[in-house]
Parts: C-alpha cells; sequence; structure tokens
C-alpha cells in the first residue's frame, strides 16, 4: 500500500515537473522549484567528483546556467529532467579536468570501499585501500563515470543509462564488466 | 587512466549547501546572457544585411560598368582617326609610302591582264581611308607632320608619273614571248640626298624587265627626302611598274 502511495506520489511529481518546465521555458522564474529541487544532489555529484567545496559550487552554477539557458532543447519525450541535469553537470565536470589539465579526481573513502566490496563479492576482507586504488588506475574515464553514478549516487541502471545515454541493459553489463575487471586486479594484487 | 586518488570529503551539511543557492544570481547571469546573445544576433543580422547590401551594389554597379563598355565598344569598333594618329604620336616611324602610278589608260591595262592589281587596289584604298580619317583631325595631322615629313618628288607626283608613263620601255632583246606583261613591284630607298637606291624588284617578270626598272628608278627625277624632326632620313618606297607590249 505504501508502495502505491509513493509511486503516486512520484508521478505525480512527475506531472507537476513536466507542467514546470513548459512553464520556465517561457518564463524563467518558474525554473526556481527545479532548482530548488535539484541543487543539492547535483552540488554533492560534483563534490564527490572534484573534492572541492569551490569547484563544486562554481560548476553547479555553470551546471544550472547551462540547464536554464538551454531550457527549451529539453524535450520531455527523452530522458527524465534529472537525467538531463546529471549529464549537464558531467560535461561541466570533464570540460573543467581536460580546461585545467587536471587528472580525474577519485573520492576512495571508507564507506565507497565497503560498498564496492559488497558489490563485487570480494572472498578476502579488504582492509588496504592500496589494492583498491590499483585496480581503479586500470580502468577508462568512461567507465570510472559509470561507477560513480552507480556507487555515489546509488542510481538505477535505467537513470545511469538515461544520462549516458544507453540501454538499461547495456548500463548493467557494462557496470558488471568494470566489476569484474576491479574484481581481477584487486585479487591479482 | 591517471587518477588523483582522495579519501577524504570535505565536510559540508546541508543546510550548508542550501545557503549556496542563488536563483536569483542564476536569472541574473542568464539575463546577461540573453541581452548579450541578442547583441550578438542584432550585429550578425545587421552584419549580414550589410554584406548583401554590398554584394547587391556591387554586382549591379558591375553589371552597370560592363553594359557601358559594351556600349562603348559598340560605338569604337571602328579605329577612329584620333585613335591611329595616337599611334603615330607614339611611335614616330617612317611610313612606308606606297604609291601607283596614276594613268588611268595603265590601271585599265593592269585590270584586264593580271590578278596582281587586287594588291594595288589595296594601297589605294589605304590611302582614301588614311585621307578622310586625317581630314577629321587636323590638329594631329599637324603635330605628326611637325615630327615626320613623308618623301615626295620635287618635281611633283604628276609629273614623275607622266615621266614613268613616258620613259618606260618594254625590253626589246627580250626572248620571251611578246605576249608577256604585267606589273613588278619595285621596292627602293630614297636616300637623304633625294636618289633612289637599293633597288628590289618583287614579281619579276625576267632579268631583262628588272634592267628596265632599275634603269627608270635610277634616272628619275630628284626627290625631297623623307625628314624627322627637320632632319633628313632614309625611307623604304615601293612603286609598281606595269609592262605592256603593246605600249
Amino acid at each position: 500500500m505504501e508502495d502505491l502511495i509513493s509511486y503516486t506520489e512520484h508521478l505525480v511529481n512527475q506531472e507537476q515537473e513536466k507542467s514546470l518546465i513548459e512553464e520556465a521555458k517561457n518564463n524563467p522564474q518558474r525554473f526556481k522549484p527545479l532548482y530548488e529541487k535539484y541543487y543539492e544532489r547535483i552540488y554533492k555529484f560534483l563534490l564527490k567528483r572534484h573534492t572541492n567545496l569551490d569547484i563544486a559550487e562554481s560548476l553547479t552554477s555553470d551546471t544550472f546556467f547551462k540547464a536554464i539557458t538551454k531550457l527549451k532543447k529539453f524535450k520531455q519525450k527523452g530522458a527524465p529532467f534529472s537525467a538531463w541535469l546529471y549529464r549537464i553537470a558531467l560535461n561541466e565536470s570533464n570540460m573543467y579536468f581536460r580546461k585545467q589539465k587536471k587528472k580525474q579526481t577519485l573520492l576512495l573513502n571508507e564507506d565507497v570501499v565497503q560498498s564496492l566490496s559488497e558489490e563485487i563479492k570480494l572472498t578476502e576482507h579488504v582492509d588496504d585501500f592500496k589494492p583498491v586504488e590499483h585496480a581503479f588506475k586500470k580502468i577508462k574515464k568512461h567507465e570510472l563515470e559509470l561507477l560513480q553514478l552507480r556507487f555515489y549516487e546509488s542510481l538505477s541502471f535505467k537513470e545511469i543509462g538515461q544520462i549516458l545515454a544507453i540501454t538499461e541493459n547495456n548500463a548493467k553489463v557494462r557496470c558488471y564488466r568494470i566489476l569484474d575487471k576491479i574484481r581481477i586486479a584487486i585479487e591479482e594484487s | 587512466m591517471k587518477i588523483n586518488l582522495k579519501h577524504k570529503l570535505p565536510a559540508i551539511s546541508n543546510a550548508e549547501i542550501r545557503s549556496k543557492k542563488d536563483f536569483d544570481g542564476l536569472l541574473h547571469r542568464r539575463n546577461q546572457f540573453i541581452i548579450k546573445r541578442n547583441k550578438k544576433i542584432r550585429l550578425i543580422k545587421n552584419l549580414s544585411w550589410s554584406i548583401l547590401a554590398l554584394a547587391i551594389l556591387s554586382t549591379s554597379i558591375f553589371v552597370l560598368n560592363r553594359h557601358k563598355q559594351e556600349k562603348k565598344k559598340v560605338f569604337l569598333a571602328p579605329i577612329s582617326a584620333l585613335e591611329q594618329d595616337s599611334i603615330l604620336l607614339e611611335e614616330p616611324t617612317p611610313i612606308k609610302v606606297k604609291m601607283k602610278p596614276a594613268t588611268d589608260t595603265q590601271e585599265n591595262q593592269h585590270k584586264s591582264k593580271t590578278g596582281q592589281n587586287e594588291n594595288d587596289d589595296r594601297l589605294n584604298n589605304n590611302e582614301r581611308n588614311e585621307q578622310p580619317q586625317k581630314e577629321s583631325s587636323p590638329e594631329k595631322i599637324k603635330t605628326v607632320e611637325e615630327r615626320f615629313q613623308q618623301a615626295y618628288p620635287i618635281v611633283g607626283f604628276d609629273s614623275l608619273y607622266a615621266y614613268l608613263n613616258n620613259s618606260i620601255r618594254y625590253p626589246e632583246s627580250t626572248n620571251q614571248p611578246d605576249t608577256v606583261s604585267g606589273t613588278v613591284n619595285v621596292l627602293f630607298t630614297i636616300d637623304t640626298a633625294g636618289k633612289a637606291k637599293n633597288i628590289v624588284i618583287e614579281n619579276s617578270l625576267g632579268e631583262a624587265f628588272d634592267e628596265e626598272a632599275k634603269r627608270l628608278l635610277l634616272s628619275m627625277p630628284l626627290w625631297e627626302p623623307a625628314r624627322m624632326n627637320g632632319n633628313a632620313i632614309e625611307t623604304k618606297m615601293s612603286l609598281p611598274l606595269t609592262f605592256s607590249k603593246s605600249e
């Protein structure tokens, strides 16, 4: 019963969001509820990617600026608005690394290692970060993006697929392949 | 892939994140961007219109000019006397004067006997063409005459033609059949003393005819030499001579 209520609320929210987006296309003031709703999520996502408060704030601001100026290009038929925002945030983040010619930052704290260990079902408990660090150095940039969306944001494969413009199944297959790669790298080390 | 590993996330509360929200700032940034973009679009539009207008203007000017030029071309198709004279002024070289004995009887004989008269007719035509052209621009002629004066017989052309008519003899000693007749073209130079030299015979009818032509020219009355800026100069001339048994 609770699931049904939450699902109904979700649908209502989605419809409200759609009408808000349509209104905001002509009246930018109507963008405020969307901004309020997603600011924290985008900020936290970018903070985990850059581990710097100022950069995260600046990139969040840039993400919403891009969203409000390009809102007319957003189509309701495609990915949901949240996925569209994540994609903009990811592009802004990648552009920052490219412009600054900096190495990609990766947050590897206990929580991340713990969830990763559970996901890849390691036979031995990992106390040291070094094998995980070594394994992460072997994966590619787009693979890292997928893992970040999965483990930092706890997004579903469907949402990951919408953000990365791939199918849900493809997102799932890719994710498990990457995890296998990491598992093998950890076990080897 | 080279990555920069971090083990700690900077501590920040949800309240602090919320405090960073600045929707008014976002709107202001957006409005500034829109204004700039509109300016840019206006500028590009104006520039495009200007370029288009300029292109149309330049094309129409080009077309008009071309049209005018075509008109001019039609008008100036025959070379005017003025232009000819200006050419003469630029390069005042002695003109090769071609003459023809002005006797009607000879002319008639030429026409009836040989086709070589075509050259003569052409030369006559040239002379005739030159006459009206010179008449049409007397000022130019004056300028040319000051610089270059053609050679002419001291006794006058009429007397020279009379001399040539009277003195020309059909070579008696020739072995050629009696029917041989025709016109030879004699090229010669009037030197600074007014005498003929360097006599060359074109369209030779035989050695005897050539000798007669040379004799005729060497014994003809003196010429007034051509003058360039008052100084006597040598000039090449050509003269057709007609040999006819009937004479």
